[in-house]
């Protein structure tokens, strides 16, 4: 049971620093950002290809924390930078146009950028070494659980993640600028913020998580593929439903409750009808709260 | 300006479209070696076969492994000169691993007159609705890699494989595992999918009958989180891990962190692990020691094949499960054909189908294949091979 206490707690985790994203997005433009999840996936490359510059012969040639940290830097610049550009050549000179517009613009770069990343990858898995990176005998055993380092460091990373983005939406400027513009993007600009910066900020920020998230999965999975930001996309995506779609904190709740009811779910029922189960709950809660477990309910316009 | 950002987008859009169509018309002809072989007077007869499988989807690598062999026995036969004026080329089809598209992708070839033969589908279910489309044209179809039961069951005529049937392949496992290995407790792994059910299922009455203690769960072929299904092996505490599954990277991945939770199993797959780049490779150590079967010998190991391996490695770099399997299949089918001969610059489907029923044929297997009445192969057994630092050797041949 404890044991899958830690397994809840680490996909949780993943789904939680995935979902943010999605849920940042959404906030502040109200579209659905698909592009999000190869952009995640495309993180997790980059911890891929960084990795592969340390291991000679099955064996790394630096400290393993410090392939760990620089994987993480190289993920957040480039998932930041990516995010970015998307938003300024697929969303960007969409802005004015029709609701579906922007969406299936966001649909075709995830299938571009995911099927660019599979001709590179050639369709292929790529290993993520976590027993080299994170060793075994680091594991921590607190009576009949174990709690392997790649559990702790996914789970200890995710909070401090968690802890700063908290931060930085309540005690900066630019937080609080998003903030506004997620509540009215007119009256934010009338205050004088500038809203196409907040908007590229929030992608920015949204894909640093992402970028994080996808490192973490990587050395949670121990191997990645081109296709894997599609599969945990739609769990993210539910997830931030889940919570409430544009509300922070909400994505991470919904992160944990479904990450919770699809590990013990598996467990006590059965492992064939985990997506049943972890649906079903989603169902559940969407008809007795529609907009979402932290979510407001949206107004009608006149 | 304003036209600036317009024509930003609507470039942008162009190039999506022009990418993701392109990403989505597999389906081309490959004509091999064409005019190679001089005939260039008179009326050259190009004849299709066609290649069916998972090119695109979570099982296409197993799927470009057997057609890139598909299409290099298509080239070695069209360079031999053995069917002078003929000129064979590669139809393919992908059928995404889906039964529903492979019944489409069946209509296809069936009306494409120019097809006389398919090598696959690949997967038990694609063959199993794809199987009356072919019937019906009496279009002849060897799988490289389909080893569910039921496949000869029902009395089709077109339908050939050349690998054992599960019938053959789980009595084997369970013969190997209890009497070289002393396993008493077992953990099975299927995916759901009919392949994985199909040899779990014999794998597992086969060990009922031999008194061995089990418990067994299902994943789904999208699966990479196996920390709830192995937090259940680790309590379990069995001697052996199945994972007979059609995907070798998915395997490796359950060996990968089934070590990172610290369960020390023996783990063994069966032919869908063929595959020492995802499975051993791909795995960094995990699955050191870990077993799994191959259908045919270890081709690495058969002097028939050395010639085929170097220049198949020259141009492709690896092999995999399905290589020699593929590569064998097709010459068998281009023999049958060449039996056949053409007339009229066509080639008799019945007669094709009619010759395979027929057929002897020995290749790189190093081993005469021929096929029983209901399609299944009339020789050969299974092998257990075992990974062994960055490959698998040949363990023992399994009869029974």
């Amino acid at each position: 049971m404890t044991q899958q206490v830690v397994n809840a707690l680490t996909l949780g985790s993943v789904i939680a620093l995935f979902a943010l994203g999605y849920s940042m997005v959404y906030g502040i433009l109200t579209i659905l950002n698909f592009a999000h999840g190869e952009v995640f996936m495309i993180g997790a490359f980059m911890g891929y290809y960084v990795q592969k510059l340390f291991i000679v012969d099955n064996q790394l040639t630096a400290n393993p924390i410090l392939i760990i940290f620089l994987s993480l830097l190289v993920a957040m610049v480039v998932c930041g930078a990516l995010a970015v550009t998307i938003e300024f050549v697929a969303y960007r000179p969409l802005r004015q146009a029709a609701r579906l517009a922007p969406l299936i613009s966001a649909l075709a770069m995830s299938v571009l950028l995911r099927n660019i990343m599979g001709v590179i990858t050639k369709f292929r898995v790529r290993p993520i070494s976590t027993d080299l990176l994170l060793p075994q005998r680091w594991a921590v055993h607190i009576g009949e659980t174990t709690i392997a380092a790649s559990r702790y460091v996914i789970i200890g990373v995710t909070l401090i993640s968690l802890v700063a983005l908290e931060l930085f939406m309540a005690r900066t400027k630019a937080g609080k600028a998003m903030r506004a513009c997620a509540q009215d993007r007119e009256a934010a600009s009338f205050m004088g913020i500038s809203v196409n910066g907040i908007i590229s900020l929030t992608f920015l920020v949204g894909a640093v998580m992402a970028g994080i998230g996808g490192i973490m999965t990587g050395l949670y999975y121990t191997q990645i593929d081109f296709s894997m930001g599609f599969s945990l996309g739609m769990k993210a995506f539910t997830a931030a439903v889940l919570g409430g779609i544009g509300n922070l904190r909400g994505a991470v709740l919904g992160s944990f409750i479904l990450a919770t009811a699809e590990t013990l779910g598996s467990y006590y029922i059965s492992f064939t009808y985990r997506d049943v189960i972890a649906f079903a709950i989603l169902i559940t809660i969407l008809l007795f709260k529609p907009s979402g477990l932290l979510g407001k309910p949206i107004p009608v316009k006149v | 300006m304003r036209l600036d950002k317009r024509h930003i987008s609507l470039l942008v859009f162009v190039v999506i479209a022009v990418v993701t169509f392109a990403a989505g018309c597999g389906g081309t002809t490959t004509t091999a070696a064409p005019g190679e072989t001089g005939t260039t007077t008179g009326a050259a007869v190009t004849v299709k076969i066609a290649a069916q499988g998972p090119f695109t989807g979570d099982l296409s690598k197993i799927g470009l492994d057997a057609l890139q062999a598909v299409q290099f026995a298509v080239e070695d036969f069209n360079k031999s000169g053995a069917m002078p004026g003929v000129t064979f080329a590669v139809e393919v089809g992908d059928d995404i691993a889906d039964p529903a598209t492979a019944a489409t992708v069946a209509q296809k070839f069936v009306e494409d007159k120019a097809v006389v033969g398919v090598i696959g589908p690949m997967n038990s279910s694609t063959v199993l609705s794809a199987l009356p489309v072919y019937e019906e044209a009496d279009l002849a179809m060897i799988t490289q890699s389909a080893t569910n039961d039921k496949l000869a069951e029902s009395g089709w005529t077109v339908f050939h494989r050349i690998c054992p049937a599960d019938a053959v392949q789980g009595p084997s496992i369970a013969k190997f595992v209890t009497e070289d290995l002393g396993v008493k407790k077992a953990f099975l792994i299927d995916d759901k999918s009919t392949y994985s059910v199909g040899i779990t299922d014999s794998v597992e009455a086969s060990l009922a009958e031999r008194g061995v203690e089990m418990e067994r769960q299902q994943i789904a072929a999208t699966d990479k989180d196996f920390a709830s299904v192995l937090t259940k092996v680790k309590e379990f505490g069995p001697d052996i891990l199945f994972t007979t599954i059609p995907s070798p990277a998915q395997a490796a991945a359950i060996a990968k962190q089934a070590k990172s939770m610290g369960i020390d199993v023996t783990i063994m797959g069966s032919d869908g692990c063929n595959d020492p780049v995802d499975f051993i490779e791909n795995a960094g150590g995990a699955t050191e020691g870990a077993y799994a079967t191959s259908l045919g010998p270890l081709v690495t190991d058969l002097p028939t094949a050395q010639d085929f391996l170097d220049r198949y490695i020259a141009k492709y770099g690896v092999t995999s499960a399905f290589t020699a399997q593929s590569y064998e299949a097709t010459m068998l089918l281009l023999d049958a054909i060449k039996s056949v001969g053409v007339q009229d610059g066509k080639v008799d489907r019945k007669a094709v189908k009619e010759a395979l029923g027929k057929i002897q044929y020995k290749g790189i297997l190093d081993f005469p294949v021929s096929f029983l009445p209901n399609g299944n192969l009339a020789t050969g057994g299974i092998f257990i091979i075992q990974a062994k630092g960055d490959r698998f050797v040949q363990v023992k041949g399994v009869t029974l």
